[in-house]
């Protein structure tokens, strides 16, 4: 049985993210455990020396912020309890988020993240520092979730040669083998249109093990094309690989990723080494 | 089907890795693909004569015991490429990477000649299978945990590819000499889920031959282990440890880096 982590600020609690959930549920039943993060994370604002030296000052929750994540967290247990989930939960509000996702992203099978409502007062950009960091330190693959969605029917696999992405779409079969009777769409956002896609045999190959139903797809450096290509697909899923770490081989490729999380229109899995 | 990388390094041709293969073979299919390194793997001083000749008589006679048994599978040999770009090209592409520990292990204090464990798990990007020549079905996994995120890593990624294994006698072991299980509650959790039949072993990393014999009262024991040698690594299974492991018990050993 899969374990899948539901992380939450505790005040955005994201429907989108939980009917993501409830569909896993249906395919394979799943423990779900929901981690309840604090609204504002200290560890932002100072760093992992200063805290060590001066030890972390946590304010205690204003009344009404105790209410609303009190409420958040019956929400997600009355969801459970009706779509018959197995599940916990986890309240993490006096730890600081980052290092909480950690470690308990270290014994999931995957992280689910609501991508629209993930601490949206931060209001700073789309993904916002909370998801880049979140992205940056989970130690399973980490499933974005917009708000309104379509469980998938096709999978893109946005694929640029690199290991990390490989790596990705690997976690993914491992994970989701009810997944793999969908339709297979590899990616590959070259300088050009049509340009050879690095490994395409062996890519190929490794993918016909589960996937039987594929295709490879070469674009250009026309993001515009790539969106639309996109947007005319029922249905889909984007698998990527690293984000937010150095590894990833291609610049274009992560303005696609970025892009795609800023819209809100599709799920992404996202899985790193 | 998984799809498998079998590692034969130099003039030396693993009956163990070919044995494990058809075992896995005769559990359900595979893609094989053989890649056969030349000895010279670090200063790459190029083949000799009677080097070639051995290598292509092996390539030969693991074509022709892969006809035997009917699986199907693609031999690299192209000496021209870099060994670690070689195996991490096609390991990239792979589930699992099968290597006989003979050919890595038993001249690894012969300066520059083959290529050793480290070096390997280096290049690999899938995990790693490493098999004694007397090849024997498991009959008890060691989970060897230290909490990092490797250990855990490993532990996944085993459960994902062997999952008939996984029904197998299990026993997490840990140093408990100076720190209780790391995240107790999340590992326990976390085999209980993948390993029905699950116990834990405390030990004192400072007495290494009392794991040695315990180890060997252990009957067809599966050692699964993270990347060894890195930082944050606790010294029970520093890279020596199970190097020696390896090298004195026989054992398959499981390996992933995260």
């Amino acid at each position: 049985m899969k374990k899948i982590l539901f992380a939450t600020d505790g005040k955005h609690f994201s429907e989108g993210a939980f009917e993501f959930v409830r569909h896993l549920n249906s395919l394979s039943p799943i423990t779900l455990t929901g981690i309840f993060l604090p609204q504002v994370d200290l560890s932002r604002y100072l760093n992992y020396a200063t805290a060590a030296k001066t030890g972390i000052f946590y304010p205690e929750l204003e009344e009404e912020e105790s209410k609303e994540l009190e409420s958040s967290i019956d929400h997600f247990k009355s969801l459970c309890t009706s779509n018959h989930i197995t599940s916990e939960s986890h309240n993490c509000c006096e730890e600081q988020a980052i290092p909480a996702v950690e470690a308990e992203s270290r014994f999931a099978d995957a992280l689910v993240i609501g991508s629209e409502t993930f601490y949206k007062n931060d209001g700073n950009g789309t993904p916002n520092a909370y998801l880049k960091e979140v992205l940056h330190h989970a130690e399973c693959p980490v499933l974005l979730i917009p708000e309104k969605f379509k469980f998938p029917d096709s999978i893109i696999f946005c694929y640029d040669g690199s290991a990390s992405a490989v790596f990705a779409i690997r976690q993914f079969a491992y994970l989701f083998p009810e997944l793999t009777d969908r339709p297979l769409s590899i990616l590959y956002l070259g300088d050009k249109e049509g340009e050879l896609v690095p490994n395409q045999k062996a890519v190929m190959q490794l993918m016909s093990r589960c996937f039987k139903n594929m295709k490879v797809l070469s674009l250009g450096e026309d993001m515009k094309h790539a969106m639309n290509w996109l947007r005319d697909l029922e249905n889909p899923i984007v698998v990527a690989g690293s984000y937010g770490r150095s590894s990833l081989s291609r610049m274009f490729s992560k303005s696609f990723i970025t892009t795609l999380i800023r819209e809100h229109t599709v799920p992404i899995f996202i899985a790193h080494k | 089907m998984q799809k498998v990388v079998v590692l034969f390094s130099g003039s030396h041709f693993s009956e163990g890795a070919f044995e494990f293969i058809k075992k896995m073979r005769a559990v359900g299919h595979l893609q094989l693909t053989a890649v056969f390194l030349p000895e010279w793997v670090t200063a790459y001083a190029g083949m000799g004569e009677n080097d070639e000749t051995v290598m292509n008589d092996n390539i030969a006679r693991f074509q022709w015991l892969c006809k035997q048994y009917r699986i199907d599978v693609k031999v690299c040999t192209d000496p021209s490429a870099h060994v670690s770009s070689r195996i991490s090209g096609e390991s990239r592409f792979a589930d699992l990477l099968i290597a006989g520990m003979e050919g890595f292990i038993k001249n690894e204090g012969e300066a520059g000649r083959f290529l050793s464990i480290k070096d390997l798990l280096n290049a690999s990007e899938c995990p790693v299978l490493l098999v004694p020549e007397k090849i024997y079905i498991p009959e008890h996994i060691i989970l060897s945990y230290d909490g990092s995120a490797s250990s855990v890593f490993a532990i996944r990624q085993f459960a994902a590819l062997f999952p008939d294994l996984c029904k197998k006698e299990t026993i997490l072991v840990y140093e408990g000499k100076r720190v209780d299980l790391p995240f107790k509650p999340y590992v326990e959790e976390l085999t209980s889920r993948y390993f029905p039949s699950m116990s834990f072993l405390q030990l004192d990393p400072e007495d290494e031959e009392c794991f040695h014999s315990w180890v060997e009262e252990i009957s067809q024991p599966m050692v699964v282990a993270g990347s060894f040698g890195s930082a944050g690594t606790f010294s029970l299974f520093r890279r020596g440890f199970i190097t020696d492991l390896i090298h004195q018990n026989q054992l398959l050993v499981f390996l992933a880096r995260k």
